[in-house]
């Protein structure tokens, strides 16, 4: 049973959260000059080679990988006065920091311990052995398409889909709602509105009419230090759950507007989790009951654990130190990071090392264990 | 023979340089013919060019576009308000003292476009940037259209920007422009003065008194825009092409629609975005200085058909900035309260 339990987490949904904002540390919206980041006809001295041939659209300089690549920094860098998000790290060896959404470097080929079951690959051509079927659990939207791989330009009729061009490739199959200028300062931090780019600027393409995304409190950081960061503290993302979620996606208000809403959209299959009120996949969106094992979540403290976040119901501008067992939910980034990790399954921990009934593995309350507390033993 | 007499006997067929020779409030030329010409380029065995070359000038000038629009006083509308100027041989003007297109400054560079301003001179040999041989002029035609390249960039003619484009010579590329004003400031997209002119509304004093003082008062330029007009940036696009979409091209030069890949011009900009000072789609005369917009018909009364133009963010002869930008790109800082520039339009960037 237990091992049948771990397995069924191990399956959990994947998806992509591009952590594309340049902001400094205190605000979401960039600032600093505009030649920072922007060309305005790509030709400089004559030569339009300089950003390369192609102009970028948006009049960027480079492309999002472009930007958000380091070779020193695993977390983040200042680019004339802003604060970039590093996804990608290209450094010499593997990072031992990273961000909320993890690191591109474990799923780039070539790179140590890389391999495409860690991360969503977003680099161009760069096939996934693994998505031979399309997305897991997913469902096939074309012959070509961002349900079907991030490492191809889409070929599809995209026309009337909002945000969705034939074309596109890599992060653009999950930020979908780019807004690096959005005001949303007076947000302070929480982002709800397709005006403010929506959380992590991830947005459904549905319907333009019903234009909907994924809301949520962004933290300033980016969880900078990931995956070290204290037990306790506010500084977090803050994730919205919708525990009455009966759909996946965007397509209508039945998926609610969480990240787990947006990750169901290529994953739909993992959102289907109960036949004959029996679990035949690890729930996501579902409330961690405060009873039995759940009722420790978190250790004596119920320290909330960037390591292992929960989903909120309700979003505010101060993040909660603390999970709350009766009212706080499991999601899809409980247990993966979007971008890559270290780990198969794009797991924000190794799977290998979630031992039942160990008491030397050092795993107590995390992982798995997390929630799963009596699993280990614990309390 | 007299040389005034002289001067007077001859009539003159045209004679056009960079702009006008008109007073303020004309922009036909008017005055003594021997203000500008001379008949023989003789007069006491010597030449009568103010250069004292031996060769004369086509049209019978006394002067060169530049020779005629160079000061040495520092006032680029003159003391008699007669003469444009659009370089000091003091190199006196700046940002803020200058005429609508701009300044060039006493040594002319060769095109690099980090330039400040467009080199005049037959050392200036490399491309355009952005340019796109034979996009914009037709099959065959290049910006130098009927010269060689090796002569140069000049004021007007197959070299340069005033006049049209399939002759040589500058004073016959602008033939009439100075005395028969048709054209916006004589300048044309295609080679046909009849029906090729660029269309606006130029200012009296060539923008003198905006630049300098900013006034309510003061008189602007209102530039065309809109794809398929005779524009001020179709003009441009002559030899900047890839910088601009043709009517009825492609659209892969600047894409069609946001996300744009170089900055659009002659497109609508948002209604929803407040340009400057802007009220109620009324430009103040620091929009006017700093962000004009064109006018799908330049006559318009502004309105809500504000486009973005060439000459939006640039000065045609050249300004003080990188690029012959109106301002310094290193002032344009997005979370700022600056209200021009970039962020004249882009006010969505704009701090609080």
């Amino acid at each position: 049973m237990v091992k049948n339990i771990l397995l069924t987490i191990s399956s959990a949904v994947l998806v992509g959260i591009l952590v594309t904002a340049f902001p400094g540390p205190a605000i979401a919206n960039v600032t600093g000059l505009c030649a920072n980041c922007h060309t305005m006809h790509n030709s400089q001295g004559g030569n339009t080679s300089l950003y390369g041939p192609t102009p970028e659209p948006t009049l960027l300089v480079n492309t999002c990988l472009g930007c958000h690549s380091h070779d020193t920094s695993s977390t983040t860098y200042v680019l004339g006065g802003s604060t970039v998000p590093v996804v990608n790290y290209i450094g010499a060896s593997k990072p031992t920091e990273y961000l909320a959404g993890g690191n591109f470097y474990w799923v780039k080929e070539g790179n140590t311990n890389a391999h495409d079951s860690h991360g969503h690959n977003v680099f161009l051509d760069e096939n996934d052995e693994d998505l031979a079927a399309g997305a897991p659990g997913g469902l096939l939207c074309g012959n070509n398409s961002c349900h079907n791989n991030l490492s191809r330009p889409y070929s599809v009729d995209a026309s009337g889909l909002p945000y969705v061009d034939t074309g596109d490739y890599g992060c653009k199959g999950c930020h979908l709602n780019e807004r690096h200028h959005a005001d949303d300062d007076s947000a302070e931090g929480v982002v709800t509105t397709v005006e403010q780019g929506y959380y992590r600027f991830l947005a459904g393409h549905y319907h333009l009419s019903s234009q909907k995304g994924v809301q949520g409190y962004e933290d300033p950081n980016w969880e900078a230090g990931q995956p070290k960061l204290a037990t306790g503290q506010a500084n977090h993302n803050e994730y919205l759950g919708s525990a009455g979620a009966t759909s996946y996606g965007f397509d209508g208000a039945a998926g609610g507007n969480g990240t787990t809403a947006f990750c169901t959209g290529c994953h739909g299959d993992f959102h289907t989790q109960q036949e004959n009120n029996q679990w035949v996949r690890h729930p996501s969106d579902a409330v961690i009951p405060n009873e039995r094992e759940y009722a420790y979540a978190g250790g004596p403290g119920h320290l909330y654990d960037p390591l292992s976040p929960v989903a909120k119901s309700i979003i505010d501008a101060t993040p909660d130190t603390t999970v709350v067992p009766g009212s706080d939910m499991v999601m899809c980034l409980s247990c993966h990071r979007p971008h890559a990790s270290p780990y198969p399954d794009i797991l924000r921990w190794n799977y290998d090392n979630m031992v039942a009934g160990g008491t030397a593995s050092g795993d107590n309350y995390t992982g798995c264990f997390y929630c799963h507390t009596l699993k280990d033993d614990q309390p | 023979m007299n040389k005034t007499i002289v001067t007077l006997t001859i009539m003159l067929a045209a004679a056009a340089l960079v702009a006008v020779f008109s007073s303020p409030a004309t922009a036909a030329v008017s005055g003594v013919c021997s203000n500008c010409h001379t008949m023989h380029n003789s007069q006491e065995g010597s030449p009568m060019r103010w250069d004292d070359e031996s060769e004369p000038l086509s049209s019978l000038l006394l002067g060169t576009c530049l020779g005629c629009h160079t000061t040495d006083g520092g006032d680029p509308l003159g003391d008699t308000n007669a003469y444009p100027y659009v370089m000091d041989t003091g190199n006196l003007f700046n940002d803020g003292n200058c005429l609508a297109g701009g300044f060039f400054p006493n040594t002319m560079g060769t095109g690099n476009n980090d330039d400040n301003h467009h080199g005049v001179s037959v050392s200036q040999i490399n491309l355009p940037a952005g340019y796109a041989a034979d996009e914009d002029m037709g099959p065959g035609e290049d910006w130098y259209t009927g010269d060689t390249v090796g002569n140069g960039l000049a004021c007007a003619g197959s070299n340069g920007c005033h006049g049209v484009h399939d002759v040589v010579d500058d004073m016959e590329a602008i033939s009439g422009g100075h005395h028969t004003p048709g054209a916006y400031r004589m300048l044309f997209v295609g080679n046909t003065m009849a029906t090729d002119g660029v269309a606006g509304v130029p200012a009296p004093d060539y923008e003198e008194d905006l630049i300098k003082n900013e006034l309510g008062t003061s008189e602007h330029n209102t530039y065309s825009a809109e794809l398929g007009d005779y524009s001020i940036s179709e003009l441009c696009a002559i030899c900047h092409g890839n910088f601009h979409n043709e009517s009825g091209g492609p659209g892969t030069d600047t894409g069609t629609a946001s996300p744009w890949l170089r900055h659009p011009t002659d497109v609508l900009i948002p209604s929803d975005w407040i340009i400057g000072d802007e009220g109620t789609y009324i430009l103040t005369a620091s929009d006017y200085k700093n962000n004009p917009v064109g006018y799908a018909f330049a006559g318009d009364t502004p309105g809500t058909q504000r486009m973005a133009t060439c000459v939006s963010c640039h000065r045609a002869h050249g300004t003080d900035n990188d690029d012959l930008l109106r301002w310094d790109y290193d002032t344009q800082e997005a979370g700022s309260t600056t209200a021009y520039g970039c962020l004249g339009c882009h006010d969505k960037q704009r701090g609080s």
